[in-house]
């Protein structure tokens, strides 16, 4: 089903997103990259100019990532991890964060703050490969959840020589909330190192204030690229220093209709003031064509790579429901998935509209839930408490429209309801294959139990969820709407009951 | 006015003996009047020439009459006659006076009058004070005057008259003023002294008044502490006896296992009997048969030599069954016996290692869950009322989250759903397992939740004192650091390292145990629940479960486990979230319980070397050193309100 018909079921709804801002699937390994051609991505999106139209199809935001992180089990065994070794040194595979030689105070952060034990297989893998030297590129794609987050972020910290005051690494990020988050995971980690950072994103208020403040001392510079590139043509970021350089969301990042032009300037510029650094690239998902590019720009790189099928669907029990009627749905949430799961921590519920948000919004808070809803018509003040308010539990449903879908990360979430199917928003339209995987990554974060029910109305929808159903090769079964007993089965067997 | 003249007079005759005497008082007995009178009645009439005296009326009389006087110097002073009578009271007193007291007195008196000083005037004018009557008064000085004259020569009139007349008058005057203000002045201080008086009167009374308030205050006071303290006295009575039901249910319950333990045995030693009466009845058949068969054969003897052998083969073949059917029983019994002691293996528990009143405390939780659960089961309830009470239970605990205003709600909302105390034993139970849920999959994920679900156990047991003592025996079954116990590995106590993992708490999961990370995160979660419920604040109540109880856990933690990562890990998770309020009111002991941690706990676990503990070693140290617990934990704070829900 396309987008075309859903406007057939709300007659007044006007699209007014530019099709060329639809949803950005990134492709996987034997990817989609055909499909994903057509499709294409502009700009900051966080920085998109609000829309008052309550109907509005909100376009997907990059990462969402929380500051919880603790990545401490794997879903993949690392049999099932692709690497490729550039030069012969012996990576050895770290069991203990002790084996990596970095320094007391970053332990005790990892330890006290982070609250991590051990290091998880894809961080036992690619930190070696991070931090011994001669420093190769690296090029690395890891689960959502599995802890690619902290590889990077324990890269820079321990590269970083606290004793020099100026930047030494620097980390792109495609959207201001993932860059904000990632310092926050970033000072955390670093909490007892003494290493300062700066947050390179373009303010609401006044992008002019960014512009004119001085010289950027700090060691760690986190950002989205357009600020970064301003700071360094302006000269306000001195990159002689740099020794590491990280790009978060890479295929987003490298895609040609994502930020290439952009991260290829701040590579040649760093490249050319100190003659290089080392460069690393990381994503859940790598389509051809970027990886193709990302191969050809950091040759030698070591890379490590997931597949397709391996890519985290094993540990989500995935549900569908046909429901008599639109109205229905809400009824089926929260009379019967609800109430039958006693160990349902918080959960999100996808939609596709503004207005479905906030009727469903008003329907669970008349029940008592205490809910909370994120859209693009949202100011950055109001997003992030949104955010904040959920993180800490003071909102137990998240009710969100495409901005949420990617990256997420809240440890207790348990339950993903596609309220309404992920849908591409440009020809060639159908079910929206990576944002599927996105939404129902957001539950059953590292290794957790977690499950997720796709509540389907029409025969389109049930021909999408058919042809996603297909795509990842996984059966979702139906479960039926108006039994009880049958959801409690299913929810036992999701962990959460 | 009748008393006056006496009062006038005697104290004019004493005045020499003390001229300062002045009080109104006056220190003469009737005796002594009537003496005085006496002789002064005697003089009078030993001595009647009493010559006029001038001034006795009026000024203005006084003056003309002195001019007159004056005029008629060489006349018998006849004028004056009229007027001795008037005056002779007096000048019979002068006349007893000896003549330089009186010039003495006289002198000083006109020094004073000069100074106009009062005290001078004091001197002479007792009289005049003490009676206020003006003719006596001022017929006294002159009088004296008069007779001081007289006495010289008593018949003459006097010369320079009216010097002396005007200086009489002038006295006179002055006199009169003196008095009238000496007059003034008493009445003034009469008055002020009754006032004064009265004042005093009213204060008394006063005084007096309060008294009687504060006295009757302190009866009312005394009333209501009374009371108050029946009332606790009452409540823990209650509650002795409450923990006594326990015991003696406690003990009840032994009794019981011991008498069915003892009835098996008595039924495995009948079992027994019965078998040997049974091999006994076997042999003596066998007996018999052999005996049988022994006669038969000794019959058939004679008979035939191969009936003979066929005989024996019979015979044989019976004592053969024989003894295979007392080798059965044997069997039989050997089972049996093994099922004996099998039986008392699986009642001898692994022993954990736990402080005794931590293991008593839950024995006692663990009775009363018992028997709430008796309670529930023998509940009249079907199912279908069951499965509603329990998904309206789960949602309402779904439904908590972290701000005030929620929390205040949803404790309503549970205690009214709990509320019937017809289905309380079930409904209590049910929200207990409901909450070990939501604590596994929330807390363990996000730690600070546990502030929020402690503060509806609180608030929720505030009215349903039972809540508070099943979420805790819930607690202690689901994670045995909460009691806190723990178990050590040994092969006499486990078959094997499946059964220990099971005693532990380990979860099974189709036949798979969960890994030691899983088992330490999910214990961590109840802890830090565990945690937050001691530390949460009443408002106001008494907190039936509150800090006292969580020291007395670290204590016992402290003082009975092993250093361990997994002991280490439940203090750690303890500390984080009641070491702020164990600081604040334990203060230097709560500093002494972590120098403890980091002399004795810390270097023991780090002795073991276990590459598993070094990262709780790290946050228990990083605790310590940062001083995290004077701090207050993120989350404990709860806002009032969200600000996004409303959000629409």
């Amino acid at each position: 089903m396309d987008s075309i018909a859903e406007e057939q079921d709300r007659p007044a709804e006007t699209e007014d997103e530019p099709s060329e801002e639809a949803p950005r699937a990134a492709g996987t390994e034997e990817g989609i990259s055909k499909e994903d051609g057509g499709a294409s991505v502009t700009g900051e999106i966080s920085s998109l100019s609000i829309s008052s139209a309550d109907d509005v199809v909100d376009k997907p935001e990059m990462t969402l990532k929380s500051e919880k992180l603790n990545e401490e089990v794997e879903a993949a065994e690392v049999s099932q991890i692709k690497t490729v070794l550039a030069a012969d040194t012996p990576y050895s595979w770290a069991q203990t964060f002790e084996e990596l030689n970095i320094s007391e105070n970053l332990l005790r952060g990892l330890y006290s703050e982070m609250k991590f034990e051990r290091p998880s297989k894809i961080q036992g893998l690619t930190l070696p490969m991070i931090l011994s030297p001669p420093y190769h590129h690296l090029i690395a794609q890891a689960h959502n959840g599995s802890g690619k987050t902290t590889c990077f972020v324990l890269g820079m910290l321990s590269r970083v020589d606290p004793e020099v005051q100026a930047p030494q690494a620097i980390c792109v990020c495609p959207t201001r909330e993932l860059a904000i988050q990632n310092e926050e995971v970033l000072l955390k980690m670093g909490k007892f190192a003494n290493i300062t950072s700066a947050c390179a994103i373009s303010t609401d208020f006044n992008k002019q204030s960014s512009t004119r403040r001085g010289q950027v001392v700090d060691q760690v510079i986190i950002g989205t690229p357009g600020t970064i590139k301003r700071w360094i043509s302006t000269k306000i970021l001195n990159t002689k220093q740099i020794k590491i350089l990280v790009f978060d969301e890479a295929d987003h990042m490298l895609a040609q209709d994502g930020f290439q032009d952009d991260s290829l300037r701040i590579i040649q510029n760093i490249t050319k003031s100190n003659g290089g650094c080392q460069v690393l690239f990381f994503s859940a998902t790598f389509n051809e064509n970027v990886k193709n590019f990302t191969v050809r720009i950091a040759p030698k790189a070591n890379q490590v790579f997931v597949k397709k099928e391996e890519l985290s669907l094993d540990v989500i029990k995935q549900y569908r429901v046909r429901c008599p009627s639109d109205a229905e749905k809400v009824n089926i949430l929260k009379d019967r998935i609800f109430p039958a799961a006693e160990k349902l921590g918080q959960s999100i519920i996808f939609v596709r509209t503004r207005a479905s948000a906030s009727n469903l919004h008003r329907r669970l808070d008349a029940d008592g839930y205490k809910c909370t809803s994120i859209q693009g018509g949202l100011s950055n003040e109001d997003r992030d408490r949104v955010i904040r308010e959920f993180r800490s539990g003071q909102t137990k449903i998240l009710i969100s429209t495409d901005v949420l879908a990617r990256g997420f990360d809240q440890a207790q979430v348990t339950l993903v309801v596609n309220y309404d199917l992920p849908l591409k928003n440009a020809p060639p339209y159908g079910p929206d294959y990576e944002l599927y995987l996105h939404r129902i990554g957001r539950s059953g974060r590292f290794g957790r139990k977690g499950a997720a029910f796709n509540l389907l109305v029409s025969a389109a929808d049930e021909e999408n969820l058919n042809q996603i159903s297909q795509y990842f090769s996984r059966d979702i079964p139906e479960v039926p709407w108006d039994d009880d007993e049958a959801f409690e089965k299913v929810l036992k067997e999701a962990g959460l009951a | 006015m009748s008393p006056s003249p006496s009062l006038t007079l005697t104290p004019g005759s004493l005045h020499h003996r003390s001229p300062e005497h002045f009080s109104p008082t006056p220190d003469w007995s009737l005796r002594d009047l009537k003496e005085e009178l006496d002789a002064l009645s005697s003089k009078f009439y030993q001595t009647p020439t009493q010559e006029h005296t001038p001034s006795s009326h009026s000024k203005a009389a006084a003056y003309s009459f002195s001019w007159q006087e004056l005029s008629v110097v060489a006349d018998f002073g006849r004028a004056g006659r009229p007027f001795r009578l008037s005056a002779f009271d007096d000048d019979s007193e002068s006349d007893e006076d000896d003549m330089p007291e009186v010039q003495s007195k006289e002198t000083r008196n006109n020094s004073d009058a000069v100074g106009a000083s009062q005290l001078g005037a004091q001197s002479t004018m007792p009289d005049a004070k003490t009676d206020g009557q003006h003719d006596k008064v001022d017929s006294l000085p002159s009088g004296l005057f008069c007779s001081a004259e007289f006495d010289k020569r008593p018949w003459l009139l006097r010369r320079s008259e009216i010097s002396e007349g005007l200086m009489l008058e002038l006295k006179h005057d002055r006199l009169q003023r003196v008095q009238e203000e000496v007059r003034q002045r008493r009445s003034i201080l009469e008055w002020s002294i009754e006032e004064e008086s009265v004042k005093a009167a009213a204060s008394l009374q006063k005084v007096l008044k309060e008294e009687e308030m504060k006295k009757e205050m302190a009866h009312r006071l005394d009333q209501q502490y009374l009371r108050s303290i029946a009332e606790v006295r009452d409540t823990h009575l209650s509650a002795l006896q409450r923990e006594h039901e326990q015991r003696s249910q406690v003990e009840e319950r032994k009794i019981r296992k011991e008498a069915e333990a003892r009835k098996k045995e008595l039924l495995a030693q009948e079992e027994r009997e019965r078998q040997e009466k049974l091999k006994a009845e076997a042999e003596a058949k066998k007996k018999a048969d052999a005996l049988f068969a022994a006669e038969a054969l000794r019959k058939k003897l004679a008979e035939a030599a191969a009936a003979a052998a066929l005989q024996r083969a019979a015979a044989d073949r019976l004592s053969k069954e024989a003894a295979e059917q007392s080798g059965r029983e044997q069997v039989a019994q050997e089972q049996a016996s093994s099922d004996i002691t099998f039986e008392t293996r699986a009642t001898s528990d692994p022993r954990p290692i736990v402080s005794r009143t931590a293991a008593d405390l839950e024995q006692m939780r663990h009775m009363r869950l018992a028997t709430l659960l008796e309670v529930s089961q023998s509940l009249q309830m079907n199912s279908l009322q069951k499965k509603t009470l329990e998904r309206n239970l789960t949602k309402l605990l779904q439904q908590v989250s972290a701000t005030q205003d929620q929390v205040r709600t949803k404790s309503s909302n549970l205690i009214n759903e709990l509320g019937p105390p017809a289905n309380r034993a079930f409904t209590v139970i049910t929200f207990a397992s409901k909450l070990m849920s939501q604590c596994e999959i929330q807390v363990s994920k996000l730690p600070s939740f546990a502030f929020a679900l402690a503060q509806i156990v609180v608030n929720i047991s505030s009215q349903i004192p039972e809540v508070m003592d099943v979420v805790l025996a819930s607690l202690n079954q689901i994670c045995i650091f909460t009691v806190p116990k723990y178990y050590v590995f040994r092969k006499s106590q486990f078959e094997n390292d499946q059964a220990y993992f099971k005693v532990c708490g380990y979860k099974e999961d189709e036949g798979k145990l969960e890994s030691t990370d899983d088992y330490a995160d999910r214990m961590t979660a109840y802890v830090t629940l565990y945690a937050a419920i001691t530390q949460a604040e009443t408002d106001g109540r008494a907190h039936p479960h509150g800090l006292k109880e969580g020291w007395a856990w670290c204590a016992r933690l402290l003082n009975h486990l092993p250093a361990d990562r997994l002991t280490a890990a439940a203090l750690e998770a303890y500390l984080k979230v009641a070491g702020f309020r164990l600081y604040q009111v334990y203060n230097r002991s709560f500093m002494k319980m972590l120098h403890v941690i980091t002399t004795q706990f810390i270097p023991n676990l780090k002795k073991q070397d276990d590459p598993d503990s070094r990262a709780v070693v790290s946050r228990l140290e990083t605790y310590i050193v940062t001083k995290q617990f004077s701090k207050e934990p993120e989350g404990r704070r709860m806002p009032r309100t969200d600000l996004s829900s409303s959000f629409k």
